[in-house]
């Protein structure tokens, strides 16, 4: 990046600015008790914290001023435990990520790290910012620990002090802790316990009140008995005492694990683990002076409400059931997309098997040509993702309902994806003479690339799928959302007959996917609570080309078509219309 | 609200008089008499042999003709000649020319005051007749103006007047109205309404009937296209019913209290946006002015009333009342029967 004499140059300009009293350029050899940080040019020298003289050094690596130069408080301990100071007196006083560094300005970038570095060491020493050692815990406690073991958490973290269970292999250490093996089962979508050889023993999870501020342990100072019965006895609710004092025993256990929730500003909670020997759990509860030590243990969670996008709001995303009637190329993404987004609960229905001329365009490709493409798909979803609920039909959607192998009204959200709208405006019908209301996503693609649509109806309110094909006028029928002016056929029949398939591309259909699955979400989490279409416009010139014409409605701005996103409201509809609604 | 959009458009194709180039019985008869014109002046024996333009006027030419009640089709025919007024002090001149070139081509040719009539009969019914108007063409003219001749053979002198007239520039302002074709469409619809009600209403000898032109330039001052966009769809529907309540509104409200024949009366003035620039209306006597504003608010009535029936079948006997016959009653049978076309494409896939 910088030569030798560039380096100096800026950092000559640097210290002329008597930011540094005394400054001290380190030689090689002083250069070396940095050596894991690499760093090639520093200069030392004197700042006041608080009245306090100490020394920083300020250096840079190969890649400044690319990246940032690294701070160290000399002697590390000259504050003791503060917030962002590594054992070896380095400064984390800004997070690398998200920052924009102006190269052109290396004597502005040395100052400026100087400057928080100061600012951070200020608040440390006047204990302002030690809600940050609760924000980044599990940095501090992996740090602090010798023999760094992990467990894996299936626990629900929540702010209810309670038994769970620790599970391992006969000999081994524990490999995790759950509430229950079935949550466990769920993580890895199995249906049999490969678990059932693991030992289970009880252990204790115990989140401290919100608002708790504690100081990490170290190396040189870990957590002993008495520290973590100080902790409880000032960071507990009361409920949670109870509950403490109930969970109590006088028999020694040859081990007791507890896990810790530690919260966190922004309201999650950090999980440490704490392993003892030979201890009875109502010694938690006591006041002595044990120096005994309890190992700490690195949780990493695994739990759902972790791992799994959350609708945030007050939907919870992953109670929500979902019907996805037509796993084709568009339905197909919005499978994956669904999951993606948290709702893992799923039912899907499609007759069709994965042909080869499918390949291309559906989300599965040919790994699973001639598989009925909802047991594909549920495999996929499985191998893929923890946590998943896939339940599959391979059926024709009305026949499903005939045979009464689904309700509509058991689903919060139903998807038809089916290309069929004769079919598609059936259920329309069906799906608004419901009590219970699940809220419903037609889409559907246009030929060659124009477009694609997306209609949400929430039964029992105005603007329904039927709408767009209910005018006064009686001498035509056709779909006024069209991008394709009407009475135009699209079928290409370059398969023959049975094969006939409508042109399209793989972008299309995930382009409107997404745009379904979008607009689904804002309805769960109530963003959108009107009964919208949304159309996106792809280019003509292919759809022309070939001969077709254009709707009047294409010819619309993509802002007007926004803007008239209710307009196809019929009030008239014979299905939504006020006048055809059952009575609540 | 009755939708009776679609009766009024079959009501417009029942009277809609295509254009000369659309109707071949009329176009003949134009083409047989422009013949005659030619070989008759030819047999004149003028010196020089007078050269001269076809002008198409009238309401073939803006495309506003209805089909007559009484059978009685009228073309005209504009016969331009390449001549100076100045050079045929008197009008009638050229209008002998005229005259003299078509006389015993049928039963009666006459020599009107602003043209030169040829009547054609069938079984002894007026079935079409063709005026020539007879212009002093403008390339002629010191002026660069064009002038009509006006006068019959034996008026008074005073009559006998080469009159400034730009009627065929008439043409292109009425084409050139609305830039929207479809607006166009309804506006040349609109007219035809008006005139067929005039026809039905009025009687077409003398002056009791307001003269089609007068129509045609009152809707070319005071008519405003009626449509609706919806603006999902981006379609157009046009809602000609209420353009003719506007324009008949519009129509009553420019009658106006004037001091004419001695007495202070209501009349309607409508001037030609032309040379002349005449009130076109001023041949109507103030009695037939007064009966032509009482029948106008009753068909603004009607329409009203109309607008407001829910029955599209007695929506329309209202109207046929006003407008006659032609206008269509839907059968109860018909708005039963209606369908929606059953099996359609559908664009979508997924
Ligand atoms: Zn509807």
């Amino acid at each position: 990046m910088l030569d030798h004499s560039r380096k100096f140059q800026i950092f000559s300009d640097f210290t002329k600015l008597d930011h540094l009293k005394n400054p001290h350029y380190l030689s090689s050899d002083e250069l070396k008790k940095f050596a894991s940080r690499k760093i090639d040019f520093a200069v030392q020298g004197q700042v006041l914290i608080d009245e306090k003289e100490v020394t920083l050094c300020i250096g840079t690596n190969h890649t400044f001023p690319l990246s940032l130069p690294i701070v160290f408080l000399q002697p590390a301990d000259a504050f003791g435990m503060i917030p962002h100071l590594e054992g070896d007196g380095c400064l984390c006083y800004l997070d690398p990520e998200g920052l924009l560094l102006n190269s052109e300005e290396p004597v502005g970038i040395l100052i400026e790290a100087l400057k928080r570095s100061i600012i951070l060491l200020q608040n440390g020493t006047r204990g302002e910012n030690y809600q940050d050692f609760m924000d980044e815990f599990s940095f501090y406690w992996q740090k602090a620990i010798l023999e760094p073991k992990c467990l894996l958490s299936f626990i629900t973290v929540d702010n209810n002090l309670r038994q769970i269970f620790a599970y391992k292999k006969p000999g081994q250490d524990i490999l995790f802790a759950a509430d229950s093996i079935d949550i466990v089962n769920a993580y890895f979508n199995s249906e049999l316990n490969p678990f059932s050889s693991y030992i289970r023993y009880t252990a204790l999870y115990i989140p401290l009140e919100l608002g708790t501020i504690l100081t990490p342990p170290q190396r040189n100072r870990p957590w002993s008995l008495s520290d973590i019965q100080e902790i409880l006895r000032k960071n507990l609710s009361l409920k949670n005492q109870k509950l403490l004092k109930k969970y109590q025993s006088n028999k020694k256990k040859k081990e007791q694990l507890l896990i810790l929730g530690l919260p966190r500003s922004n309201g999650g909670r950090t999980l440490v683990g704490l392993v003892f020997s030979d201890t009875a759990s109502n010694e938690l509860l006591l006041i002595n002076k044990s120096k005994s030590i309890p190992s700490g243990i690195i949780v990493i969670r695994y739990d759902s409400d972790y791992l799994v996008a959350r609708g945030g709001g007050d939907v919870q995303l992953q109670k929500v059931h979902a019907l996805v009637v037509g796993c084709g190329s568009v339905g197909g993404n919005i499978v994956m997309d669904l999951i993606q987004s948290g709702i893992t609960h799923l039912t899907l229905i499609d007759p069709d098997t994965l042909s080869h001329e499918n390949t291309f365009r559906h989300v599965l490709g040919h790994k699973n040509e001639s598989k009925a493409k909802v047991i594909a798909l549920k495999e996929e979803i499985e191998s893929k993702y923890p946590y998943v609920s896939i339940n599959i039909y391979v059926k024709h959607i009305e026949n499903a309902i005939k045979e009464k192998v689904i309700q509509l009204s058991e689903f919060d959200c139903i998807f038809l994806a089916t290309g069929n709208h004769t079919i598609e405006l059936y259920l329309n019908r069906m799906i608004h003479q419901l009590k219970k209301t699940p809220i419903t996503i037609f889409t559907w693609l246009e030929p060659y690339s124009i477009g694609g649509h997306t209609l949400l109806t929430h039964p029992q309110q105005s603007g329904c799928l039927q709408c767009l094909f209910t005018s006064d006028d009686h001498n035509s029928y056709y779909n006024k959302s069209s991008f394709a002016a009407s009475g135009q056929s699209f079928a290409k029949n370059d398969l023959g007959c049975n094969g006939s398939y409508v042109f399209y591309g793989a972008l299309d259909a995930r382009k409107t996917a997404e745009q379904s699955v979008r607009l689904a979400l804002d309805s769960l989490r109530g963003y959108e609570t009107g009964n919208p279409i949304l159309s996106w416009k792809g280019d003509d010139n292919l759809f022309t080309k070939e001969g077709f014409k254009t709707s009047l409605r294409y010819q619309l701005s993509i802002d007007t078509l926004q803007q008239n996103k209710y307009a196809y409201i019929n009030p008239n509809c014979p299905v939504c219309g006020e006048q055809h609604r059952c009575p609540q | 609200m009755a939708d009776v959009q679609s009766q009024m458009i079959k009501f417009h194709e029942a009277i809609k008089l295509k254009r000369f180039d659309e109707n071949e019985t009329l176009r003949d008869k134009r083409e047989i008499i422009l013949k005659r014109l030619n070989s008759g002046l030819k047999k004149l024996d003028l010196d020089p042999t007078p050269k001269y333009e076809v002008i198409d006027q009238g309401s073939y030419a803006m495309d506003t003709g209805v089909k007559p009640l009484n059978g009685d089709y009228d073309i005209d025919v504009g016969i331009s000649f390449k001549i100076s007024k100045d050079d045929y002090p008197d009008p009638l001149e050229p209008k002998k020319w005229v005259y003299d070139s078509l006389v015993g081509h049928t039963k009666k040719v006459e020599i009107q005051r602003p043209c030169v009539t040829v009547y054609y009969q069938i079984s002894g019914e007026p079935a079409y007749h063709v005026d020539l108007a007879v212009y002093s063409d403008k390339d002629n003219n010191s002026d660069g103006k064009i002038y009509l001749a006006k006068g019959k053979e034996h008026s008074h002198k005073e009559n006998k007047i080469w009159e400034e007239s730009n009627y065929p520039s008439l043409i292109n302002l009425m084409k050139n109205h609305f830039q929207d074709s479809e607006d166009a469409k309804q506006f040349r619809r609109i007219i035809r309404y008006l005139k067929r009600w005039k026809d039905f209403k009025f009687q077409s000898k003398g002056n009791a009937a307001p003269i089609g032109i007068g129509i045609t330039i009152a809707a070319y001052k005071w008519f405003a296209p009626n449509k609706v966009t919806n603006p999902f769809d981006n379609t157009t529907k046009y809602n000609d019913l209420e353009a003719l309540q506007h324009f008949v509104g519009a129509v009553l409200s420019n009658f106006q209290m004037v001091y004419s024949e001695g007495v202070w009366t209501k009349r309607l003035e409508v001037l030609l946006p032309v040379a002349p620039g005449n009130d076109i209306f001023t041949k109507m006597t103030n009695s037939q002015m007064t009966v032509f504003q009482e029948r106008l608010q009753s068909l603004f009535d009607s329409i009203q009333k109309a607008q407001k029936e829910v029955d599209p079948k007695e929506a329309c006997t209202l109207l046929n009342q006003q407008f006659g016959c032609d206008f269509p009653i839907p059968d109860e049978k018909d708005t039963a029967q209606k369908r929606s076309p059953a099996i359609v494409s559908s664009s979508a896939s997924a």
